[in-house]
């Protein structure tokens, strides 16, 4: 991989992510389904991942992880390390059959949420936070994941839309 | 093959970067601080315009609900005056409603500041809001904000010249000397990742009642005296165990919450240090 082909998306992650973590605080909270909020920025960095690759994914899920943990109460890096260790995994499907089926991405975005939660959660319990597992499995984080991949089915077209106008494909000249 | 052995040592890179930022929470800090201190601003701008747009498009489509609503609502208004009468009979329980619905008259001697919720935490397991205020404004790490009706919402824990990060009463982190109203039973409200917080350490022999209000004890003088927490809703008592434990409902909603007060006038008896510990 030339360190070169990652410029695009990187300049994108850069302007995009800080203000998608923005917007995640300020305005998603405004569709909260009881109490649940959907997570944008876990689930553009998914698609990403899936659309991209490893390297882009996981440098999206890093500049996304720090940019969540400025406006997230968890100790600083929680956020970074769940989504990057989310990200590594999930890009492990890229250029195979996860984007060629409509169904795939979002039961990825489904995996990847709970995934995350349950990083997130053993950071926490680990630095002495009192976590009931179960609770938080069956109020938040099932639920969460639904809302998350209900809501990746336009999200994944709309991020698609994106990687086509970051990376224009070469036109052929006759 | 050459490729693809780059690519994993790129993957790795991110992967060791991201344990290092946890690793070294406490000295990326600062760094957030400045980070929530540029962001602050445009928080507060996306909030503001997120709300009123919410409220047009609320207006807009659910007017009609909202006056037959306002209809019966006003039916059932009748009927609930009614049964307030005889509620005003009850010596004791007309005591208790009125220290509540009168905060503010109670609580003459705090002053209060009124801050705007400019931004939730991203995370829906995390009890943390966002507010409006900061150091320029006088606040201090450790202040209590109450809610607009004067229920106890948390303490600041973090601060930048204009904002303060606040911590949740139902955060695992919180820890608030609390006492049962009615009963006097005193113990420990704590907050878990989900669900709600409990009432720790109270003392076997204490009688605890599910419907109790809790209310801040002003032990240690870390909090107020008197603000309510919320009520029982249940209780947890084994026949051989020294303490027993509560589950409490906040009285304050957190979930749609836009405005708070910050008592600036009471700041807490312990060292910076030692709140910032927690």
């Amino acid at each position: 991989m030339n360190v070169r082909n990652l410029h695009p998306g990187f300049v994108t992650a850069l302007w995009l992510l800080p203000i998608l973590s923005l917007l995640q605080g300020t305005v998603v909270n405004h569709f909260a389904f009881r109490g649940i909020l959907p997570g944008i920025v876990l689930i553009c960095v998914v698609d990403w991942g899936i659309l991209r690759g490893t390297d882009e994914g996981m440098l999206w899920a890093f500049v996304a992880g720090l940019c969540l943990d400025v406006f997230s109460g968890w100790p600083p890096g929680t956020n970074t390390v769940a989504l990057v260790v989310v990200a590594s995994i999930v890009s492990l499907g890229q250029g195979t059959f996860i984007r060629t089926h409509a169904l795939l991405p979002p039961a990825t975005v489904f995996g990847a949420t709970i995934l995350f939660y349950c990083i997130a959660l053993f950071i926490l319990e680990s630095t002495r936070h009192q976590v009931a597992w179960g609770d938080a499995l069956r109020d938040t984080v099932i639920p969460v994941a639904i809302y998350n991949a209900v809501l990746n089915i336009p999200g994944f077209r709309l991020v698609q839309r994106l990687e086509s106008h970051v990376y224009p494909l070469p036109r052929a000249h006759w | 093959m050459v490729e693809a052995r780059g690519g994993r040592r790129f993957a790795a890179v991110f992967l060791v970067a991201a344990f290092l930022v946890l690793l070294l929470g406490r000295w990326v800090k600062p760094v957030n601080l400045v980070a929530l201190s540029a962001a602050a601003p445009f928080a507060s701008v996306a909030s503001t315009v997120a709300t009123d747009t919410g409220d047009v498009i609320s207006g807009v489509t659910q007017g009609n609900r909202w006056r037959d609503e306002n209809q019966s609502l006003q039916d059932q208004v009748g009927i609930v005056v009614r049964q307030n009468m005889l509620l005003q009979a009850q010596l004791h329980d007309d005591k208790l409603l009125r220290s509540m619905l009168r905060f503010d008259e109670l609580n003459k001697h705090m002053e209060f500041l009124t801050a705007r919720v400019i931004m939730q935490d991203p995370n829906s397991l995390a009890p943390y809001i966002l507010i409006n205020r900061g150091t320029r404004d006088g606040l201090r790490r450790g202040m209590t904000v109450v809610s607009h009706r004067g229920y106890f919402v948390g303490s600041i824990i973090d601060l930048t010249s204009n904002a303060a990060k606040v911590q949740l009463v139902s955060s695992p982190s919180s820890s608030v000397g609390a006492l049962d109203l009615k009963t006097r039973a005193s113990g420990l409200v704590e907050g878990q990742y989900s669900g709600l917080p409990q009432l720790h350490w109270v003392v076997a022999n204490s009688t605890l009642h599910k419907g109790d209000f809790i209310v801040t004890s002003g032990q240690e003088n870390l909090f107020p005296r008197t603000i309510l927490l919320g009520q029982v809703t249940s209780v947890q008592h084994q026949n051989s165990a020294l303490f027993q434990s509560a589950v409490i409902q906040p009285a304050a909603d957190f979930s749609n919450m836009e405005m708070v007060q910050v008592i600036r006038n009471f700041v807490p008896s312990v060292p910076n240090r030692l709140i910032g510990s927690q």
